[in-house]
């Protein structure tokens, strides 16, 4: 459990404590310190724990797992496992280019003024027709994906900057940067999910790669053990 | 318990008992990791402190807490 979690489950219990005792013994509020104690217990600290217990929700949806609990999301769940490079959103999620733990919210935050009141606004509708309407068949973006929410991370990165293809003759840096030319429907990163060809898709397996790499990791010491064995070094 | 409860001690009572509520409803949707745990912390247990919030503040701007 968090911590934040924990300040405030101690915080409603030291709040419940004074409520209960205002509520047996509401003579206490007679005095001037019973006053202040009245205000603290029933104005203060429920404020308190209604701005933070917002705030912890908040964080908490912003959590990969999160989006992923939604029936319709598994597909774009599936998608980040997907063993093949030309699908953007795996690349990203299985290199680090966003934290594993927050990678929808990364790359589906704006990246504008109050751009994460708006992404939390709209997830709230999402979480209310998931519950309690229809949720779509296929989920579509509400505005085409807007360059600026790539170039948060990767403007002024080496790679993106030196990559001939942001410098070429038909994209222009300048075109990148304006949004003249998208990242993703110009033809370059055009397979963000793919979740229409997961069914013919491979998909990456961390355990299995990692056994993979010690595997090659111990043939390459022995081979060069063996080596070494059989050919001396000259002194 | 045995001392005579004036009409504002009864309304401290009821915001108490509201909040009390409230925030063990806050408490409960820490607790439940579905997706749905915000609206019963924003419906459920903010509504129930919001109106004991409100209702202790306007039992001090009542004229007999005034008087009082």
């Amino acid at each position: 459990m968090a911590l934040s979690v924990l300040v405030l489950l101690g915080l409603i219990g030291l709040a419940a404590i004074l409520l209960l005792l205002l509520f047996f013994r509401p003579g206490v509020t007679r005095t001037p310190e019973g006053k202040i104690l009245a205000f603290m217990t029933l104005f203060v600290a429920p404020g308190l724990a209604l701005a933070g217990g917002a705030m912890t929700h908040l964080d908490h949806s912003k959590s990969t797992e999160f989006c992923l609990k939604c029936h319709v999301m598994e597909k774009y769940g599936k998608s980040l496992q997907v063993d093949d490079k030309e699908f953007l959103a795996a690349q990203h999620y299985q290199n680090n280019r966003v934290p594993r733990d927050h990678a929808c919210f990364t790359c589906h935050t704006d990246y504008a003024m109050f751009g994460d009141v708006r992404a939390k606004m709209r997830g709230l509708r999402h979480v209310a027709v998931q519950y309690f309407g229809k949720p779509p068949e296929k989920i579509k973006l509400y505005s085409p994906y807007n360059n600026r929410e790539c170039l948060h991370c990767h403007l002024g990165s080496r790679t993106f900057e030196e990559s001939s293809g942001h410098r070429g003759e038909d994209v222009s840096m300048t075109d990148l940067k304006s949004g003249k030319t998208s990242c993703l429907t110009a033809g370059c990163h055009d397979v963000a999910h793919g979740v229409d060809e997961l069914e013919d898709a491979e998909f990456w397996d961390p355990a299995a790669s990692a056994k993979g790499a010690e595997q090659a990791q111990a043939a390459t010491t022995a081979t060069g053990a063996s080596d070494s064995t059989a050919t001396p070094e000259a002194p | 318990m045995n001392e005579p409860i004036t009409p504002m001690g009864r309304r401290i009572r009821i915001s108490a008992l509201l909040i009390l509520f409230g925030l063990a409803v806050e408490a409960i949707s820490f607790l439940w990791s579905s997706p749905l745990a915000f609206f019963l912390f924003a419906i459920g247990g903010g509504g129930l402190m919001l109106i004991g919030i409100l209702f202790f503040l306007l039992s001090l701007v009542r004229p007999e807490a005034a008087s009082s």
